[in-house]
């Protein structure tokens, strides 16, 4: 009994807190979206023109370049990564389907291999498993400013008609922003750490930055997304409700 | 028309509940074409698949039979009996007389009226016993109907925003493009790119005219005033967890926080969480040991080498220094044979931690893993001037004992340290960014303001 | 089985990292170690073949004479070179010669680049389009101001303005910011514990 007790002492409260009440919100949700319910979304303009430039893409046979940063799997950053992976998957779906080329470039060696299956599969399932090419993803080596040089040499070289950048940047992210800047293409980005989000934001035409970057596969082609989302939503308002009572109570000097 | 979700049934326009089941029609607002059966978005004007107007009072009333919808219009065209051929391009005609200057811009009108298309099996019924299967109007399985997804429902609106729009498509594709800014022209770039350039050598000549002025912030303070409370002989645990690129920035602080712990004889023991940390803080040691030579390696500092695993690396730590490290880093000596490390155990062993850091995650991770389980030991970050502001929370928190950004901290310590090295001199090229900018930003409205009267 | 057995170990690890980091436990520490240094094998593992594919590339290029045959030779040897003098040789003076006169410098210069970047940046961002452009060029003239070294010496308000711009607006916007990535995380993390997301395998 004495050794539960201290457990329950030494155990991170707030942690268990959040997931108790976000896993059963998730759960429901997401079963609920899953069911065909639809949540409505407020319209983010980056998604949006993404979605354009997908469609523009298929009728004009253009190229569009998704960076997907240099974070990778197994590293703090491997959310946003993988938010990176969803967004590659979706144009590469896309291109697979026209039977069209893509670029994805990567500053991380898990992301690579991830995003190869990706593209091999989306080639299959289109029915061109014969297209896929290795060349049409690139990694430049594992270090942020290695894969900025890369990838910043290889959007130069070629006409694009987009420059999606979306996954996990640091300051790096301003390079790859910069390279297309004196270019007449598209340039969209996505990055959670509010220091890179500055950077990119200064530079970029659309970009979504913080949270909005793990709603990209709502916005996209994952409907089952959309659960998760909306519990985040509740969350959010449910911590929102808690800081302003906290305040108050506070206030009245009823928490100290 | 609005088709049930439920149930599939065709509700006229304008429906609220479905009159066959009753179901909500609040919020399914896709209209189904009445010539092919795909389905549109409400808003639309013309069917995103054949062309055909959706406007309901121009649509026939009557709704086609379900096996209508799913035979795509080439194969019905084919296929279909006479009579209903015949009605197809009828529709189209209609509507391109009702709405030629919509229709002109996206279709070129046909040059001959469509002709009726003979049936093949004209005269062949006495040898082709099959020719009452074959004329069947074909019939596919029951249309599921497919609830657009986002994604389709946005093709469609895009569809339909081009089919509306008069406009040609050079024109059209100019929409779809972001209105952006003009580029920088390369003579622009080119003065931009000699003006940073100049900002970066002014220290070289400006003889640092601006650093008696200097005034320490109050963290800086908070600083000096901490390092200077620690007795003779205790230990400091400073992490190097940047990486090389910030080196520039972060190696002169680094090296006036060491120097600063050496004249007071402060042990210091270095770790890092970043494989390259490692080396920047093998190189700043050694620089400190030049300088202050009775300061060597093993008797006075240790370099206890790269922390792998992240969050549950440091975590480690917390436990005991033993188990995150057998031997230093540059030596191969276990840590008791060490002067410097023999007597530490845990990390209630060192008096303070300061972490030099490039990235905001690493702090945190500090500060979850080791602050929160340590609040006892100070924790002072030093950071990249690019991340401090997003610390300013756990500043104020008082997790981290103090924050000090980068080159503008490192040019502060100096003054408050009363020393006057190049480092100092920096505080010119500041401010002749700061007029540098100003300048920019008249410069670029200025250009900006002047273009936008010209193209009006 | 093919794709149910992944999935299992995908979330079983899922789960017993995230019990390892809520619960404080001995055996499950252990396990949560055992866990971290598989993904840190992996990891390397990964770089591997990252190193083999870039190798790749650069071979390619200079077999066939695409691109700069030069540079990508270059690469290729200073990877080789550096790749074998830290094998052999982990503390030699070459790999600190190496380090210090090469990598270090090097990156520095990648970084200062940035200074280049963020001024262009800057021309256009501060372009008077909307109201949210005359925003930000007022806040960032201020902010730049307010942090030069001797401002406080020009007038000691002008110093307790750049705290108070520090203290309150950038912390409330930098704490929602980071409540929101903290919930867009824990999302993220839990479609993928729950595999009700798989971005890896690109379902």
């Amino acid at each position: 009994m004495e050794n539960v007790l201290l457990v329950t002492q030494k155990i991170d409260l707030g942690a268990w807190i959040v997931l108790l009440i976000f896993v059963p919100f998730f759960i429901l949700f997401t079963l609920r979206a899953k069911s065909g319910a639809r949540f409505p979304l407020r319209p983010i303009a980056a998604y949006k023109r993404l979605c354009e430039l997908v469609s523009q893409a298929a009728e004009s046979g253009h190229v569009i370049h998704v960076g997907m940063g240099s974070g990778g799997i197994g590293t703090p950053a491997t959310p946003e990564a993988l938010m990176g992976l969803t967004v590659f998957g979706y144009i590469a779906r896309q291109a697979a389907q026209y039977n069209q080329a893509t670029l994805g470039t990567t500053g991380d060696p898990t992301i690579l291999t991830a995003a190869q299956g990706i593209l091999q599969r989306a080639r299959a399932e289109a029915g061109f498993p014969e297209q896929y090419s290795r060349r049409e993803l690139q990694f430049y080596g594992p270090h942020p400013f290695a894969y900025a040089v890369g990838a910043f040499d290889s959007l130069r070289a070629r006409p694009y008609l987009a420059n999606v950048l979306l996954g996990h940047f640091g300051a790096e992210g301003l390079w790859l922003a910069e390279a297309t800047s004196s270019k007449e293409m598209s340039r969209l980005g996505g990055v959670a750490p509010p220091t890179a989000a500055a950077l990119m934001q200064s530079s970029l035409d659309e970009t979504v930055i913080g949270e909005e970057v793990f709603a990209a596969g709502a916005y996209l082609d994952k409907p089952s997304h959309l659960g998760s989302l909306a519990s985040q939503d509740l969350m959010r308002i449910i911590i929102i409700l808690t800081i302003l009572v906290g305040s108050i109570l506070t206030s009245l000097g009823y928490l100290g | 028309m609005i088709v049930c979700p439920v149930c599939q049934h065709r509700n006229p326009e304008g429906a609220k509940t479905c009159e066959a089941c009753g179901a909500s029609l609040e919020g399914f607002f896709y209209r189904a074409c009445p010539v092919c059966g795909a389905l549109n978005p409400a808003e639309a004007v013309f069917c995103r698949r054949c062309l055909a107007e959706l406007i309901p009072s121009e649509a026939p009333e009557e709704p086609l039979p379900p096996t209508e919808a799913e035979a795509p219009s080439e194969e019905t065209a084919s296929t279909a009996p006479p009579t209903e051929k015949e009605e197809t391009p009828e529709t189209t005609e209609e509507e391109i007389t009702e709405e030629p200057s919509v229709e002109e811009e996206i279709l070129p009108k046909p040059e001959h009226p469509p002709v009726p298309v003979p049936n093949p099996l004209e005269g062949l019924e006495e040898l082709l016993p099959l020719e009452a299967a074959v004329a069947l109007p074909h019939r596919a399985e029951p249309r599921q109907v497919h609830f657009p997804d986002e994604t389709e429902r946005r093709d469609a609106e895009l569809f339909q925003q081009i089919a509306t729009e008069p406009a040609p498509l050079r024109e059209q594709a100019r929409v779809l493009g972001t209105p952006r800014t003009r580029a920088l022209s390369p003579i622009g770039r080119l003065i931009l790119y000699i003006l940073v350039l100049l900002i970066a050598i002014v220290p070289y000549f400006s003889g640092g005219f601006t650093a008696s002025w200097i005034t320490p912030r109050e963290d800086v303070t908070t600083l000096l005033q901490s390092l200077n409370s620690l007795p003779q002989g205790a230990t400091v645990l400073l992490a190097f967890d940047y990486d090389p690129a910030y080196a520039g920035e972060m190696n002169p602080l680094a090296l006036d926080i060491t120097r600063q712990l050496a004249q007071r004889s402060v042990h210091i023991v270095a770790l890092s969480t970043q494989p390259a940390g490692i080396g920047l803080a093998e190189q700043v040691l050694r620089q400190l040991s030049d300088q202050v030579p009775a300061y060597r390696y093993g008797q006075s500092y240790a370099i206890l080498g790269y922390l792998p695993g992240q969050e549950a690396g440091l975590r480690t730590l917390n436990s005991s220094l033993g188990d995150a490290f057998k031997e230093d880093y540059l030596q191969r000596r276990s840590l008791g044979e060490l002067p410097v490390t023999r007597g530490l155990a845990t990390l209630a062993d060192f008096e303070q931690i300061i972490l030099f850091a490039d990235d905001e995650t690493t702090v945190r991770r500090w500060i979850e893993q080791i602050q929160s389980r340590n609040p006892e030991i100070p924790l002072h970050a030093l950071v990249t001037a690019r991340i401090a502001p997003m610390l300013v929370p756990y500043r104020q928190s008082g997790q981290l004992s103090t924050l000090l950004p980068g080159t503008p901290g490192a040019i502060e310590l100096e003054a408050a340290m009363g020393r006057r090295s190049f480092l100092t001199w920096t505080s010119d090229a500041y401010t002749a960014l700061f007029f540098s900018l100003l300048f920019i930003a008249v410069i670029s409205n200025v250009l900006y303001l002047s273009s936008t009267r010209r193209v009006r | 089985m093919k794709k149910t057995l992944p999935l299992i170990v995908a979330i079983l690890c899922g789960v017993l990292s995230l019990a390892d980091f809520i619960i404080p436990n001995p055996q499950l520490d252990a396990l949560g170690a055992v866990l971290v240094e598989g993904v840190t094998i992996l990891a390397a593992f990964a770089l591997l073949l990252g190193l083999l594919n870039i190798l790749g590339t650069h071979v390619h290029r200079v077999a066939t004479g695409e691109g700069s045959r030069g540079l990508s030779l270059s690469l290729i040897l200073a990877m080789l070179i550096t790749m074998a003098v830290g094998i052999a040789f982990p503390h030699s003076g070459t790999l600190r010669w190496i380090f210090r006169y090469l990598y270090v410098p090097l990156q520095s210069t990648m970084t200062a680049l940035l200074a280049f970047f963020v001024v262009s940046a800057a021309y256009r961002a501060f372009r008077l389009r909307n109201i949210e452009a005359l925003i930000l060029l007022v806040t960032s003239l201020l902010v730049l101001f307010t942090q030069l070294p001797f401002v406080g010496a020009i007038s000691p308000s002008l110093a307790i303005i750049r705290d108070w711009l520090m203290r309150v607006p950038v912390t409330a916007a930098t704490r929602g910011l980071i409540l929101g990535i903290a919930l867009g995380t824990i999302a993220t993390s839990l479609r993928i514990l729950l595999a009700v997301d798989r971005p890896y395998t690109g379902e």
